[in-house]
């Protein structure tokens, strides 16, 4: 029997589409709603330990020009240019309110 | 759906009865009882939103192990470059600060008409919402000859806890010149990418240590998650170490010999290991299936606006034990839906109908300590159910800053623990 078994050819990528509907037309999200699930990768509140960029204390303007800015590719994030184009300009919005309403 | 006043009196009633005998519950309960099984992602998330959402709240989470070991970084636990201290947690700041009511027990029956837990030390908990995140619970059998005995020779490593100290300490036994072999199985099971990762930093290690050695992947798919990006990653870092066998190319592990660290895959080929870590096929946690919580698929159906199960009303299943497609089983998941459902609890427990759903997934993956790759999606509940939102989302670009990404998953790693469990790390 052969040590291992390896018949390697040509690999073939398939390049998952992430399969998508269109939500835009959903019911409103509440702002709590959208802005927890941030909280996995930005912390509790916003406040992040590590390099991942703390929400918290950040004024609204600044938060919704960063977020508009990786969403419209202006500027380049690690993450948030995917993230951000889940997001309505009004969703951003509220985000941008919760976000810099915690104290 | 509301909660009735009536019913409402009816079940605090019956709850203030039954924890007479109960005396650990000691929180004051104005506006209802909540339990929560399993203290993971999903479970002790729960735990903590519901409490700070509504402090009148009084919530209970059954917990078996006293600590939680995570299986994110355990990988990296495996390789050396993280300690396993560091990916061990305790529920002190929940109970303290949180007031959660913490047991250590296991929960081993649920009588969804009384809407009572039974725990194995005697005790019993009554509910008005329940939520569970037990995790998931292995097919063993599924591979012949692979059971709980033969997983301490050819370790899942895949439920925390000390398996992949086990696993650590054979990579460290191995000979140069070794084969390690990581199976990987079909969809859906917990972690997509991590049997890849686990390849990855497997060469990590060995490449230092132990050149050598080859690494080999059985999987019983044709693809796998972000292959593209692990491909370019081990042809870069480890060139000739990772080989990667499509099921269609024999690489489906059917049967196993632990002892003489044999796999033998649906053509019956064998191939000798010299390290193996067997991933079997799973399903949902045995609590759900004594609770009649599973389908025929072994895993648990829930109506994903809320995660109410749509076996047993009151019953919220999050997490890897829940049929959440099209997100995956992850502990982003888990984190994300538990906040779903604190919301839809408080929401029911104050007499609001719950609002819409909006959750996010992110898994990160360890090529190399510096080399990390990364999936994401956000998700909506719309006409066709659960969704990932159109244009957001998708991978790691292949020309993406993969040691950028190296220390937001670090990084992401202490946040997702301190909202989970409320501890800074
Ligand atoms: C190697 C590996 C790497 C991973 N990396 C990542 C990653 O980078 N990112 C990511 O998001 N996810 C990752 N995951 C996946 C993640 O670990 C799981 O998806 C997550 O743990 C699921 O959370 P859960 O709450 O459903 O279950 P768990 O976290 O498993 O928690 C379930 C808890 O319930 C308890 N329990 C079970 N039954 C009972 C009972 N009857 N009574 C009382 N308590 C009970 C268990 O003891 C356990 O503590 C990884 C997984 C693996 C294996």
């Amino acid at each position: 029997m052969k040590r291992y078994v390896l018949p390697l050819g040509r690999v073939s990528f398939l390049v998952g589409v992430l399969c998508c509907v269109s939500v835009v037309h959903a019911q409103p999200v509440s702002p709590e709603m959208l802005a927890f699930p941030c909280m996995a990768c930005h912390g509790p509140e916003g406040e992040s330990q590590g390099e991942i960029p703390s929400l918290k204390g950040r004024s609204y303007n600044d938060l919704k020009n960063h977020l508009q800015a990786f969403k419209s590719m202006r500027r380049r994030g690690v993450i948030m240019n995917r993230i951000t184009r889940g997001y309505s300009d009004e969703q951003i919005e509220a985000l941008a309110r919760y976000f810099s309403g915690v104290k | 759906m509301d909660v009735s006043r009536r019913q409402f009196i009816t079940i605090t009633g019956a709850a203030t009865l039954s924890l007479a005998s109960t005396p650990v519950f000691g929180q004051p309960a104005k506006k209802g009882r909540v339990v929560v099984i399993g203290g993971g992602f999903g479970g002790a998330t729960a735990a903590r939103y519901i409490r700070k959402l509504d402090p009148e709240i009084a919530v209970t989470l059954v917990e078996i192990n006293p600590q939680y070991t995570t299986c994110p970084l355990g990988n990296a636990v495996m390789a050396g470059f993280v300690k396993l201290k560091s990916i061990t947690h305790n529920y002190d700041v929940l109970r303290e600060r949180y007031g959660v009511n913490v047991i250590h027990d296991a929960v081993i029956d649920i009588d969804p008409v009384s809407k009572t837990v039974r725990l194995q030390g005697g005790s019993e908990l009554v509910y008005d919402r329940l939520v569970m995140s037990p995790g998931i619970g292995f097919r063993w059998g599924a591979i012949e000859g692979y059971d709980q005995a033969a997983s301490e020779l050819m370790p899942h490593a895949w439920k925390g806890g000390s398996q992949i100290q086990l696993l650590r300490k054979q990579l460290h036994a191995m000979p140069d010149g070794g084969v390690a072999v990581v199976t990987a199985p079909e969809i859906p099971y917990r972690c997509p990418p991590g049997p890849y990762e686990r390849a990855s930093l497997m060469a990590y290690y060995l490449k230092k240590y132990k050149p050598r050695c080859k690494v080999l992947v059985m999987d019983a798919k044709p693809n796998f998650p972000k292959a593209h990006l692990f491909k370019q990653g081990w042809e870069s870092l480890y060139p000739g170490m990772v080989e990667w066998v499509s099921s269609d190319s024999g690489g489906q592990v059917i049967e196993v010999q632990a002892k003489e660290g044999i796999l033998i895959n649906s053509e019956g080929d064998a191939v000798k290991a010299d390290v193996a870590s067997v991933i079997p096929p799973q399903q949902a946690a045995k609590i759900a299936h004594v609770a009649d919580l599973v389908d025929q698929s072994g895993w648990c159906p829930v109506e994903l606006r809320t995660f109410e199960s749509t076996r047993h009303s009151a019953i919220h299943v999050i997490g890897d034990s829940a049929i959440a497609r099209p997100m995956p089983k992850s502990g982003y998941s888990a984190n994300s839906q538990a906040k779903v459902v604190a919301l839809a609890v408080v929401a029911y427990l104050n007499g609001n109908e719950p609002g819409e759903p909006s959750l996010i997934n992110t898994c990160f993956s360890f090529v190399a300590p510096d080399h990390v790759v990364s999936v994401s999606a956000v998700y909506r509940f719309g006409e066709k159910g659960l969704k990932a939102v159109r244009g957001g989302g998708g991978r790691t670009f292949m020309n993406g800053d993969f040691e950028a990404e190296a220390r937001f998953a670090r990084s992401w790693y202490k946040n997702i623990i301190a909202d989970t469990f409320g501890q800074r790390t």
